[in-house]
């Protein structure tokens, strides 16, 4: 229960510098911005249908604009010793890794929040019907991200490439959660609507894999901070 | 003491004659023992490609177990048994995708289909190159020893959803191909021939990374 609340202290703690400072917020959002831009003369001026190559490019601004913020997770705290602060915390270090990985998802969320009402609209997206559910998914998606991303996030902080190496490090892992999710996302708004069924099946993988990087996270966190 | 690691590094040792003797008498397994299949042609390319890609798999299966085991025990031996699995395993994987490539050029005339055992092997293949950059750019041994073992190991988890995430996307399978009691006999030695090979390739480059850990200019 303790290290509960303490994990959510932590949260809090960041989303609240976020708020004030909101540097990641900012970029996150002009990056999904730049890349709306670019999937439309990618894919749409091309002749392509929107609801063909939409579930996709989504995928892919989700993926890449997260790693922004992800890059910024645990660079904020090196700043005056902030992290060495964070290390005195008396529950372990599984509740930084909680705090963290819940601060990413509420922060990525929100910018992918917008992200997602302007595709529908820049794309004219038949999905305002379907965008709870689009939201759910992203959510589930963007806390697997999270997951796998703050363990790297902590990890580059200790290499030579510093935050450029968190792409190479992330990408390769979330790859399958990625494909769960443009799968269950072409299946909700494509032109091949699914069958719950369907659904269903690429909602579980997603469900296991945020199961798994969140339990790899708590388990192997300790072996990635730098002291 | 460093004298020796060194030397040490430079002789081979028997496990390197066995595996060169087992290799010699695998092709000869592959090219004149086992018998001629006209389709798909080039179909000989298949001994030595199904056997790549079961030593990178073995390899990287071992890569896991030693990153468990620097996690647990916190020990760099287990660290360089860790980094020499994780260079041979990516050394086989490529030449997996390589042979896998030529020959579905000659069967089904494309270089590639995204067909889930290629992808995984790509997706495989590129876990471990991130493996590889990671170790580079972490300056101190101890703490590349932490970063690779947490990356292995998480790296290997997900390898089966991997399978499974690109199973939903394409269901189409390459059939497996029947096998004649030669070519399977054939088949087999090579497989054997090359986990030999993997095993002494894995000693040298373990003495290798353990003589560089004991030389006075190592960082």
């Amino acid at each position: 229960m303790r290290w509960l609340k303490a994990a959510w202290c932590l949260a809090a703690k960041d989303v609240r510098n976020e708020l004030r400072r909101r540097e990641a917020l900012a970029s996150m959002f002009v990056f999904a911005l730049l890349v709306i831009v670019l999937f439309h003369f990618a894919f749409a001026d091309l002749g392509r249908e929107a609801v063909v190559f939409a579930p996709g490019a989504l995928w892919v601004t989700f993926a890449f604009s997260s790693m922004i913020g992800l890059s910024r997770s645990f660079a904020v705290e090196e700043l005056q010793g902030c992290l060495r602060g964070l290390l005195l915390c008396p529950h372990g270090r599984s509740v930084i890794f909680a705090g963290k990985m819940l601060a990413s998802t509420a922060c990525i969320s929100a910018v992918n929040t917008v992200t997602l009402l302007l595709f529908v609209i820049f794309f004219n997206l038949p999905a305002l019907a379907e965008l709870w559910r689009l939201w759910l998914v992203m959510v589930l998606g963007v806390a697997g991200i999270a997951a796998a991303g703050t363990v790297f996030s902590a990890m580059t902080l200790g290499t030579r490439l510093r935050q450029s190496l968190l792409p190479v490090l992330v990408l390769p892992i979330i790859l399958p959660l990625v494909l769960f999710a443009m799968h269950v996302t072409s299946k909700i708004i494509g032109n091949t609507p699914g069958t719950a069924g369907e659904i269903a099946r690429g909602v579980v993988g997603m469900l296991l894999f945020d199961v798994i990087l969140t339990t790899m996270g708590l388990l192997t966190f300790e072996h990635v901070v730098v002291e | 003491m460093d004298d020796r690691a060194v030397k040490q590094t430079r002789c081979f040792g028997p496990e390197i004659w066995a595996a060169a003797i087992a290799m010699a008498a695998a092709m000869y397994a592959a090219f004149v023992y086992a018998p001629y299949v006209e389709d798909p042609p080039g179909q000989r390319i298949f001994y030595f490609h199904v056997s790549s890609a079961w030593v990178s798999f073995l390899a990287f299966f071992v890569t896991f177990l030693a990153g468990v085991m620097v996690l647990l025990k916190r020990s760099l031996w287990w660290d360089s048994v860790a980094v020499a699995s994780a260079e041979i395993g990516t050394l086989f994987c490529t030449i997996a995708l390589i042979s896998g490539s030529i020959w579905a050029k000659a069967a089904w005339s494309v270089w590639w289909v995204w067909d889930p055992r290629l992808t995984t092997a790509f997706i495989l293949w590129l876990i471990y190159a991130a493996y590889i950059v990671l170790r580079m750019s972490t300056p101190s041994r101890e703490r590349a020893a932490r970063f690779g073992a947490v990356y292995a190991v998480i790296g290997f988890v997900t390898v089966p959803l991997v399978f499974m995430s690109i199973r939903i996307w394409r269901t189409q399978h390459p059939a497996p191909m029947y096998l004649e009691p030669e070519m399977l006999a054939a088949l087999l030695f090579c497989v054997a021939a090359f986990t030999l090979l993997y095993f002494a390739f894995l000693r040298s480059r373990f003495r290798i990374e353990q003589a560089r850990r004991a030389s006075p200019w190592s960082t």
